[in-house]
């Protein structure tokens, strides 16, 4: 038989809930900056030609944070769209922070220390 | 395909993605498992930002269908956070390999993947029964739960613990090194492996592959392969496209997701070994 572990998991019910609602807030935020970057995409570039079969790596600024934030002051489509996609992988990133919060509260130090594993995983690979 | 403009190119490929979007939703797929041949194959995407528009769209598959799956009750939180242990870390080793290999390389392992999806969705697919058999480790890890079904709330625990978790970080790379959510992996190792009912596995993957496919982002970053422009009408696609997907899921039955899946993976795969063997 399985035991019983009813407590947590309407714990869990709970955090999965709030969970569930800040990443839609998330994701409608980053879409909507990325809907804004893409009509204006569309209406200043919609004509040209693209060419993806031969893109350069070096071609967008998302790496180089200064370029993104210049293009973001000039109101330019691509520097928009790109702080949408930013926002957007913000999203899985915050939800296992909060996790951590969410399983200290709980006193579940067992998943305190996976949850800051995975974290430091997650700031890893944008931090090198 | 080429000679689009801007406007067409995003269209065709929001309608692409939009489909895409719906199916990686129903299967727990995420979308990217599709959305990379259709990028390649179709449109004639280098291989690379196919991947990176697809990572970003699995992202926001798994975050935008989160709150909308929470509440079915499907999901178990502490299965996902303790796979996304394995998943990330192989997220991460995936996406420095995918700066490695050749497109050759990577449209073979791609089909690889695909075939052996198909082939194991096809002839494994007999729902379990019995899922009271308690396993030492899921008891440690507190893996065990309850979910809704017709008949009330079913419980199960789940097994095969360890193997589980190496399958994971198998799904981890694989996620890195292909650009896709690696829900296809992780549904066979959740559903197969450590016998978690279809909707469970299903939902709990598609929780964990925003998770993962954001540690593989962070590498596709540095390594220039997320491109605004495409990116765009992809993860608006798939978006769209998975919002009516949770619309539909707690409708859909189990046997049919997986015929549709396995319909999808048998053209793909044909597909990308085409170009990969070319």
């Amino acid at each position: 038989m399985i035991k019983a572990q009813s407590e947590s998991k309407n714990m869990d019910r709970e955090l999965e809930i709030i969970l569930g609602n800040l990443l839609r807030i998330g994701v409608v935020v980053a879409g909507s900056v990325l809907i804004i970057g893409a009509i204006l995409f569309l209406v200043r570039h919609g004509s040209e030609v693209p060419s993806y079969h031969i893109f350069k790596p070096d071609s967008i600024s998302l790496s180089n944070f200064q370029d993104l934030f210049r293009g973001l002051v000039k109101f330019q489509p691509v520097p928009i769209m790109e702080l949408g996609i930013l926002l957007l992988i913000a999203t899985p990133v915050l939800r296992v922070l909060f996790s951590v919060f969410a399983f200290v509260y709980e006193k579940d130090y067992m998943y305190v220390l996976f949850t800051v594993i995975v974290l430091l995983v997650l700031i890893f690979s944008f931090f090198p | 395909m080429h000679d689009l403009n801007n406007l067409l190119f995003s269209l065709f490929i929001y309608i692409g993605s939009f489909f895409a979007g719906l199916l990686g939703s129903l299967t727990g797929l995420g979308g990217g498992i599709i959305i990379v041949p259709m990028l390649t194959v179709l449109f004639g995407v280098d291989i690379h930002f196919a991947a990176g528009a697809s990572l970003i769209s699995v992202i926001s598959t798994s975050s935008g269908a989160a709150s909308a799956y929470v509440k079915e009750g499907y999901s178990n939180i502490r299965i996902g956070m303790f796979l996304e242990m394995a998943t990330t870390i192989g997220a991460v080793i995936g996406a420095y390999l995918a700066g490695v290999f050749s497109v050759k390389a990577i449209s073979i392992i791609f089909a690889t993947i695909l075939v052996y999806s198909a082939i194991s969705s096809l002839f494994f697919r007999k729902e379990l029964g019995d899922f009271s058999k308690e396993n030492k480790y899921a008891r440690i890890f507190k893996l065990n739960g309850k979910y809704p079904t017709p008949k009330g709330e079913q419980s199960y625990s789940v097994q095969n613990v360890p193997l589980g978790f190496a399958l994971s970080s198998f799904a981890g790379i694989m996620s890195g090194l292909l650009g896709i959510g690696g829900g296809a992996i992780k549904v066979i190792a959740m559903d197969r492996i450590m016998k978690i009912p279809f909707k469970v596995s299903t939902t709990t993957s598609n929780f964990m592959i925003g998770v993962t496919a954001a540690a593989s982002a962070g590498i596709y970053l540095k390594n220039g392969y997320i491109h605004a422009s495409l990116v765009m009408p992809v993860m608006l696609g798939v978006l769209t496209g998975a919002f009516l997907g949770t619309k539909i899921l707690a409708v859909a039955s189990s046997r049919s997701l997986k015929i549709v899946f396995s319909i999808i993976i048998i053209i793909m795969a044909y597909e990308m070994l085409k170009n990969g063997l070319k």
